[in-house]
């Protein structure tokens, strides 16, 4: 006679458990962990992109690669840590895809007539919203998702300096359109 | 207007640290059932998305260390006038390197063992365009540790060698190399009207002992002639290179040609062929070796350059096998995985990254 196994729910399961488990194609395992990380990192996409469309679409391509990219998961740094990583890299990818193939967004139309408008003041997300895609990509890394410039560089192929400079420019220029604007 | 009035008087980062909780607060989208289930979905339909690695912090010395370095160099140098250097490995380093050469050569090629498949048909020549491609190359240690990351390039573009219409392939590899950078560039130019070799130049700077290595071949009937010479620090070794490559062993391929070469082939699920693959020729052991590309699958791949329907092949060298993917429509190389190390020195692999046409 079988022994009864002790139920598992996949939403109790340590990361340990859930990485091995996604890592041999456990679609329950993956669910798991889409239900742990995904709204972190959809953040992460979106403050990066500025479209839920595109900030899905990472966290899509994330998820659906993840089980062979555990496979190479070193377990050194927090699990946390090594998607929000990812993530970053992936919808920097699309960034500089989106770069390629200029388009202006509607988004970004309507918050323009917007700021010109007299007794409109920008919001810290509005003004955020006007930074050039690479100022707000180091503004979003240093700041929100606490990167230190060296990871920033690496992950924008550019020199620990100008991950810097950017920073400083990118603060700069919030800090004017928001003073421009009240 | 407390705040903005703080903003004026104080520094960019009293200006951070005041936006930082409204930077954090702004709304981020929810995560959905739908998403969850399109990301299954996609699993399910065996569609696979090859994700960068976590980028890796280039290594920045302190400028207290560098003079330390530096000061310690000199010392050096006025202390030990000659320093021996290590004893040559003899005629193997004179052997080719490149992405795919470094395996196939790692292997003692079974050159009497006969071919077993037809041989690869290039049969349309005229699928060859002007393009440039992108590789992303890692490689992991054994223990899964990411140890190099570099970006290797291809490109073909219209030529002229000798009066005959050919297309020039350029390949450049860039990796770094105990805190050096490496840099291998092979030039290839192939007949236009039916792909043949007529010249081939391979630099690799700095390579073993030498600033570098140059490697001239041209090609004539089965043969292939030319010259290997070496740059500094003193004086430059050089070679002739004579060897004739056997016509049942063909057709030859090089590094540079590769992620080319199945654009110029149907292939289909059952395909499978052989060709050589060409090394250096400086040395005996690295004329030429034999290789099997096989048909084992078809998956949908996602890497950086895009989303593409993907033929998986093995290619099989004397005595292991890579995996390699290519692009349906075309032929175009996506993906090289080596994994036949994977528990002892490690695995590479190669995706592109960019295509421009």
């Amino acid at each position: 006679m079988a022994l009864p196994r002790p139920s598992e729910n996949p939403g109790e399961l340590s990361d340990a458990r859930l990485v091995a488990d996604a890592a041999h194609g456990s679609p329950d395992a993956l669910a798991a962990l889409y239900s742990r990380y995904a709204k972190q990192l959809l953040a992460v996409a979106y403050r990066l992109l500025q479209t839920t469309q595109d900030a899905e679409d990472v966290v899509h391509d994330v998820f659906v690669g993840l089980p062979e990219a555990l496979r190479r998961y070193e377990e050194r740094g927090s699990l946390r840590s090594w998607l929000h990583k990812i993530t970053a890299r992936v919808a920097l990818m699309r960034l500089r895809e989106r770069s390629a193939r200029p388009s202006v967004e509607l988004n970004t139309l309507s918050l323009r007539a917007g700021a010109n408008t007299p007794d409109t003041a920008l919001s810290i997300e509005q003004a955020l919203r006007t930074l050039s895609p690479n100022l707000r990509a180091v503004l979003v890394l240093k700041e929100i998702e606490g990167f230190t410039h060296a990871e920033i560089a690496a992950m924008l192929d550019i020199s620990v300096g100008a991950s810097e400079v950017r920073l400083h420019r990118a603060l700069a220029a919030m800090r004017a359109q928001l003073l421009d604007n009240t | 207007m407390t705040r903005l009035f703080f903003w004026r008087r104080r520094g960019l980062s009293d200006f951070a640290d005041a936006i930082r909780p409204e930077l954090e607060a702004i709304p981020t989208p929810e995560p959905t059932d739908q998403l969850l289930d399109r990301i299954l979905a996609s699993r399910a339909t065996a569609h696979r998305i090859i994700l960068p690695e976590p980028a890796t912090p280039r290594p920045r010395a302190p400028r207290r260390t560098i003079v330390a370095v530096a000061m310690a160099a000199s010392a050096l140098l006025l202390f030990v006038p000659s320093i021996r250097r290590a004893p040559s490995a003899g005629d193997d380093v004179f052997a080719s390197s490149g992405f795919l050469a470094r395996e196939a050569f790692a292997q003692p090629a079974d050159h009497d063992a006969g071919r077993r498949l037809a041989p690869v048909a290039l049969s349309r020549p005229g699928a060859i365009r002007p393009l440039s491609l992108e590789f992303s190359r890692v490689v992991h240690n054994a223990t899964g540790q990411l140890v190099k990351e570099s970006v290797d390039s291809l490109a073909v573009a219209p030529a002229t060698m000798d009066g005959t219409p050919a297309w020039q392939i350029t390949s450049r590899l860039r990796e770094l190399v105990d805190t050096q950078h490496r840099v291998e560039t092979e030039t290839l130019y192939v007949a236009r009207r039916d792909l043949r070799f007529l010249s081939r130049a391979v630099h690799v700077s700095p390579y073993s002992r030498f600033e570098r290595i140059n490697i001239q071949q041209r090609f004539q009937g089965d043969s292939v002639t030319g010259r290997m010479t070496t740059d500094g620090p003193s004086i430059g070794a050089g070679r002739a290179i004579a060897r004739r490559l056997r016509p049942e062993l063909g057709p030859y391929l090089t590094g540079a040609f590769v992620p080319l070469a199945l654009m110029t082939v149907p292939v289909s699920a059952t395909w499978s062929a052989s060709a050589g693959l060409l090394g250096w020729a400086v040395i005996p052991r690295d004329v030429y070796t034999p290789i099997e590309l096989r048909v084992k699958g078809e998956e949908n791949l996602t890497v950086p350059a895009g989303t593409f329907d993907c033929w998986r092949l093995s290619i099989r060298f004397s005595d292991g096998e890579l995996s390699y993917w290519i692009r349906k429509s075309d032929g175009l190389s996506v993906r090289v995985l080596d994994e036949r190390n994977a528990a002892t020195t490690g695995t590479r692999e190669a995706v592109l990254r960019r295509i421009t046409e």
